[in-house]
């Protein structure tokens, strides 16, 4: 999610190698089918990675990877897991053959930017306070969403959430199996479910229970609730959760249902000694949910899953006052019901909280023009050990002194808790347009988007895909239901690889999207395509608008699944990248 | 500046007030016609944007507010923004005002006619007008008179239109708009109308809230509204209603101006018009719906003669210096402000505690009369002479005598007395006992109150012999009407009354057992007296001052001690609220003894109206007093307030819920049978 405001920086080197640990999954593990499917590593220390400054995402993968099977996991016979890996890769492949009518236009269509993603969100209005009901206790998403290989052996992604579910995604398997040498025959099951003896039994402030309980607060300390709480989404808590290990998780968690009752728990947990961790969207990918496991008082999560009204929308200033608790795409559902959105679309706005948007500091695919969270800011509204700190006005800015908001965000929840936050809105763009441009080779896509920076014309949404991810996003393709769609690939494929002469293993594709009023992108776009033009290939002939949003979309999935967007989101997304991945498969066939 | 006179109630004794001049002389000199025709040109804020009344409609309706409101109101019930749209402009129709000279000049004359027939004198004290012609021309600016007569507000444009300052916008009940044709120039000469209640009516109240401040704001006109809310029946401030003041505070703590003056103004009637009306309404005889033909009827009152008239304007009150370090107005800049919001409990109690202290201010100013003190005394007399069973009255020499004691003793507590010091005593005494005939019967020598008249001084109605109930009644009403007067002065005596009490109920003479009992006396009557709220120590220390300061009490580190010429002072002090005790001790009894499951707000006082009737026919209750509505209302809501009663969701309606518990032990402590201590823990 980092990555879009280094749209145009480039990692140090283009040689990063990674090892590949491919996990299989067993049935059981078939929850955990994504976790599972790619989860590639970076070879070097995770620790010293993460403290490393950020890193685009958009880097060439090695052409030779490492041994393809994990061998740190020893659960399940090597046969068993090659059988499996097989068979879920055969099912993922089965969702190419998905109907994908639109590859007959070719031209670019419009994409009007309402349609986006609104079906996701009007079902499930909050996340409610036993989690678990609906999402994985030990992994990403929704619990009813998965990969899994079907009988049939073909990949599937299950329910019903996205249009992607139950598709099969034929080529999966195949890519999977050749770019990293995985199996479909090796297993590691996951932890099914949680058994209460591996949660230690919570250590209880008796005084700050008793008086929690006098102002109505709801809390618990079911063990379901706390282990659910006591880890984000690094890919070593995953794993951790998988293999059943859970280590210190909170005694207890406490559900605030607004700004006052916020400040009644801070304080009764300053009066009795208490230690709070504030929880969002449990999205979060720095350990700063990880409870210390030397600590002996009381952990209490804090959840501001409660807290998720929208409290004002000013028009005139085009900010909005919301409650910190909500979540990303529940903030932008009611905000487009105004005729409003933020613009901040980080990858994991479908479950993160604006709150720790905030106390991450994140940064939205769109940046280019919405801007960051620290842009987006207007006025936050904090509970601190000491009191509440907020500014006194709700100006942009100020020309006086050092401005507070700077310690507020980024600071992943140590120095209090974010219940309110007045964000800048901006009108839903009239126009959307996506776009795409082939380049021979990535050498020529980091020119060409050098040179998009440096006459400062960057659209919206600016990456630059490398070979590997490319065929990646070509190995997400449902099945091809009509026998003209698939001469028409065929067409296409053979313009560019034979007429064009590009090589299939090195050509590179960067994906555009253009927002604002249809005038000025179609003016912006032509100028980004003019200076394409000198580098590479337009889209037009390649693919239509449509497929290169699909393409975008795989951009934030490739980002997640490589594990390299940036330090917060270095490991463990490979989750996202899946439900990511359905979403966009979703986006695609709503056009 | 102004703020530190007004916070100066330390020692009454300092203040230093203006001096009067009549207003009427005048029009009795010069032709009225001449007047009410002359050039009328106000000084005017100087930010003032000019406009109509029209535009200053449409300005409402269009404002980022009302639009907001509207847009909320037509989410929440579905009707289309446009319905909404025309509902609130019919409303806006309906309430706002007119301004126009023409009519004014019309009442200008018309009234300079009748006030010269009703009233001897009308006096103004000019430095305060000057004051405010000062203020208006500064800032926005808020007129706050007291409330005793329908008279006021028909008495303060004309006073204004006199003196050439602007004519100010009146916030006035719906009740007169109903007047056919009356209610129409009361809207032309600056009245704007408001339903009495309107709880839940978002658009309405965002309406009202919004026509008020953009007149405010843009310095239309100074906005003239009642702190009390309504007229006192009573001739007591009533407890101030806040929702005017929040709305006229507002563009200030918005920071939409950069202060507003606040100007109280006192009006006092040697002789209310409406006396006895008031007195049949407190015993439960309904208040006659205002109408045009009414009006009318009461022509008749244009024969009599009402004595003069005292219009103090006070100091003006910044609200800026008010707000200062108090108010941390920040938070309002954390809301857009178009977004209306509930004020937060610092500024509810800011709000209040100003409300208070402008109703204080408005108590300081208001000129007492002769007559306060000499009905005050007749009382004590009437109810110790019916306790002894004999009733000749008392000699007028005595009567004279006292009164000139009681002069010194409120002069002393800083009331604000109008006494002819040139004139001998004894001629002021009669005098004022002439005014009031209707209330007093002089005998020879002897004087008391008319209270053996059949009928009373304006009966009702022929009836050859009345039956004791009517007769109870008839009485009733003369002895609420002296009530009402002896209540003018009750504002200047209540402290040391309390304390005077509290000393005689206190089981020791200890100070901190004196102080218990007075501050468990103070919250108990915080609804009748105005009583600013978390006060107790403040007024405990003004009343031992003020009785220490007239050599009544002799205060050391521990003790409270009553000197030997303190006695009368602490007995008359006393006997002057006991009426109110024994009031609020019959409510107290009467809910222990027959409150039933059904009592509701609506059947509470009828039933306790009966059960006191019932007490004073079996001579059982000395005062009659205790049958004014006033008083059994605030009874109930003082208890409301301390939770001896509750309200409960009933079947249909809200229905009382008495703890037989609380309110016995209240009613002991009362009467001085339990110590205050148990019954503080009792309310615990």
């Amino acid at each position: 999610m980092r990555a879009h405001e280094h749209a145009f920086t480039f990692g140090s080197s283009t040689s990063t190698f990674f090892q590949l640990h491919i996990v299989n999954c067993t049935g059981l593990g078939e929850k955990k089918v994504k976790a599972a499917v790619a989860t590639l590593r970076l070879e070097r220390c995770k620790s010293a990675d993460e403290l490393q400054p950020r890193r685009s995402w958009i880097r060439s993968l090695p052409h030779k990877h490492g041994s393809g099977m994990a061998s740190n996991s020893s659960v399940g016979g090597s046969s068993d897991r090659q059988r499996i890996a097989q068979q879920r890769l055969r099912i993922i492949a089965g969702h190419l053959q998905g109907p994908v009518d639109n590859d007959s236009t070719i031209l670019a269509a419009e994409c009007k930017a309402q349609s986006s993603k609104t079906d996701v969100s009007s079902e499930r209005k909050t996340v409610p306070r036993r989690r678990q009901e609906i999402l994985k206790w030990n992994g990403w998403g929704y619990s009813d969403t998965r990969f899994l290989f079907n009988k049939k052996g073909q990949a599937e992604f299950t329910g019903k959430r996205y249009r992607l579910s139950g598709m099969i995604i034929p080529a999966l398997q195949n890519w999977f199996e050749g770019t990293f040498g995985a199996s479909v025959q090796h297993k590691s099951p996951a932890m099914p479910i949680l058994t209460s003896s591996a949660v230690q039994p919570p250590t209880l402030n008796e005084a700050f229970v008793d008086e929690l309980k006098s102002t109505g607060i709801p809390f618990s300390h079911d063990a379901e609730d706390r282990v659910f709480r006591g880890h984000g989404h690094c890919l070593h808590e995953v794993f951790a959760l998988r293999e059943g290990k859970v280590g210190r998780v909170p005694d207890m968690v406490v559900w605030p249902n607004c700004h006052n009752d916020v400040v009644k728990i801070v304080e009764l947990a300053c009066k009795h000694n208490v230690c709070l961790i504030p929880y969002g969207g449990g999205t979060s990918v720095s350990s700063g949910l990880e409870c210390p496991p030397e600590e002996t008082r009381c952990i209490v999560s804090l959840d501001t899953s409660q807290m998720n009204r929208i409290l004002w929308i000013d028009e005139k200033n085009l900010t909005a006052h919301v409650e910190a608790g909500i979540v990303g795409q529940e903030l932008e559902r009611l905000l487009n019901e105004s005729g409003y959105c933020t613009g901040h679309e980080p990858d994991s706005m479908e479950f993160s909280s604006l709150g720790g948007w905030v106390a991450t500091r994140a940064s939205g695919m769109k940046k280019n023009i919405y801007g960051n969270i620290e842009d987006l800011v207007v006025h936050v509204k904090m509970v601190t050990p000491q009191g509440v700190i907020e500014k006194g006005c709700q100006c942009p800015r100020m020309s006086t002194g050092p401005d507070i908001h700077h310690f507020i965000m980024g600071s992943e929840g140590t120095l209090g808790v974010v219940t309110e936050v007045t964000m800048k809105i901006r009108p839903m763009p009239e126009y959307q347009k996506y776009g795409s441009v082939v380049f021979p080779n990535f050498e020529q896509g980091v020119a060409c988007l050098r040179e998009v920076a440096k006459q400062r014309c960057a659209p919206a949404s600016i990456r630059l895909m490398d070979n590997e991810q490319f065929k990646f996003g070509h190995a997400l393709k449902p099945q091809v239901s009509s026998i003209f769609t698939s001469f028409l690939d065929g067409l296409k494929k053979f313009y560019i690889t034979k007429f064009k002469g590009f090589d299939p293993d090195r050509l590179c594709v960067a994906t555009l999207l253009f927002e604002g009023d249809r005038e000025k992108v179609l003016q912006h776009e032509k100028q980004v395509y003019d200076i394409a033009a000198k580098f590479g290939l337009m889209d037009h002939l390649w693919m239509s608008s449509c497929q290169a949003s699909f393409y975008v979309k795989v951009g934030v999935v490739w980002a997640v699944i490589a594990g390299h967007s940036s330090p917060q989101d270095s490991a463990g997304r490979e989750d996202t990248a899946w439900e990511c991945l359905a979403a966009v498969i979703d986006y695609e066939m709503d056009q | 500046m102004a703020v530190n006179a007004f916070y100066s109630h330390r020692d009454p004794m300092l203040k230093k007030r203006d001096d009067f001049e009549d207003m009427l002389e005048d029009r009795r000199n010069s032709s009225d016609l001449k007047y009410a025709l002359r050039c009328y040109t106000p000084v005017l804020y100087r930010g003032v944007t000019p406009c109509t009344p029209s535009t200053l409609k449409s300005t409402v309706l269009q404002s980022d507010q009302l639009r907001y409101v509207i847009h909320q109101v037509s989410k929440e019930t579905g009707k289309a923004t446009d319905d909404v749209k025309d509902e609130a402009s019919a409303i806006l129709e309906e309430m706002a005002q007119c301004l126009q000279l023409s009519t004014v000049r019309f009442f200008a004359f018309a009234l300079s006619k009748a006030f010269k027939t009703l009233f001897r004198s009308i006096c103004v004290n000019e430095d305060g007008i000057q004051r405010l012609q000062q203020a208006i021309q500064e800032h926005p600016v808020v007129l706050l008179p007291s409330h005793r007569s329908y008279m006021d507000f028909l008495l303060m444009s004309y006073i204004l239109y006199t003196y050439d300052v602007a004519l100010p916008v009146i916030a006035a009940g719906m009740d007169f708009m109903g007047m056919k044709f009356v209610g129409e120039m009361l809207r032309m000469s600056g009245a704007f109308f408001i339903r009495r209640s309107f709880g839940g009516d978002k658009l309405y109240w965002a309406l009202f809230s919004e026509y008020v401040k953009t007149m405010l704001r843009n310095g239309f006109a100074p906005v003239e509204f009642f702190l009390e809310g309504t007229r006192s029946r009573t001739s007591k401030s009533l407890t101030p209603k806040l929702g005017l003041l929040n709305i006229v505070m507002d563009p200030f703590l918005k920071g939409e101006v950069f202060d507003v003056n606040v100007v109280p103004v006192s009006i006092s009637y040697e002789r209310v018009l409406e006396e006895t009306l008031y007195a049949r309404e407190l015993l439960g005889i309904p208040k006659p719906k205002e109408s045009t033909s009414g009006l009318f009827k009461a022509r008749k009152i244009l024969s009599e003669d009402y004595g003069s008239i005292h219009v103090y304007f006070g100091q003006p009150v910044s609200v800026r210096s008010l707000a200062q370090g108090r108010v941390n107005r920040c938070q309002f800049n954390l809301l857009p402000r178009h977004i209306p919001r509930r004020p937060g409990d610092d500024i509810s109690s800011f709000v209040n505690d100003s409300a208070y202290r402008l109703v204080r201010a408005q108590e300081e100013n208001m000129v007492l009369k002769p007559w306060v003190l000499v009905v005050s005394l007749l009382l004590q007399y009437h109810h110790q002479h019916q306790a002894g069973g004999q009733n000749q009255g008392t000699a007028l020499s005595e009567l004279t005598a006292h009164a000139v004691w009681l002069r010194d003793l409120s002069r002393q507590y800083g009331a604000f007395l109008h006494w002819p010091d040139h004139d001998p005593p004894s001629e002021v005494v009669s005098s004022s006992l002439t005014l009031h005939r209707g209330l007093v019967r002089i005998c020879g020598d002897n004087v008391q109150l008319a209270v053996e008249q059949a009928g009373g001084p304006a009966g009702p109605g022929p009836h050859s012999c009345p039956a004791p109930e009517e007769e109870l009644l008839s009485q009733a009403v003369v002895i609420l009407s002296c009530a009402s007067y002896r209540n003018q002065a009750l504002h200047v005596f209540v402290r040391p009354a309390l304390l005077a009490l509290a000393i005689h109920s206190a089981s020791s003479n200890q100070k901190q057992e004196v102080f218990n009992s007075f501050s468990f006396l103070r919250n108990m009557f915080s609804n009748e007296f105005i009583l600013c709220p978390g006060a107790t120590v403040q007024d405990f220390e003004e009343a031992c001052y003020l009785l220490v300061k007239t050599g009544a009490l002799q205060l050391t580190q521990q003790v409270v001690l009553v000197t030997e010429r303190g006695l009368r002072t602490l007995a008359f002090l006393s006997s002057m609220l006991d009426p109110f005790l024994q009031g609020y001790q019959v409510v107290c009894r009467f809910l222990c003894e027959e409150a039933t499951e059904t009592l509701t707000r609506k059947t509470v006082v009828p039933a306790v109206r009966k059960f006191i009737k019932k007490h004073l026919l079996a001579g059982r209750l000395r005062y009659m007093e205790v049958l004014s509505s006033d008083l059994q209302k605030n009874a109930l809501a003082a208890l409301l307030r301390l939770g001896a009663v509750r309200k409960m969701k009933g079947v249909e309606q809200e229905v009382l819920k008495v703890s037989r518990v609380m309110v016995s032990s209240l009613e002991d402590t009362l009467g001085g049978k339990l110590p205050t201590q148990k019954a503080a823990v009792a309310r615990l």
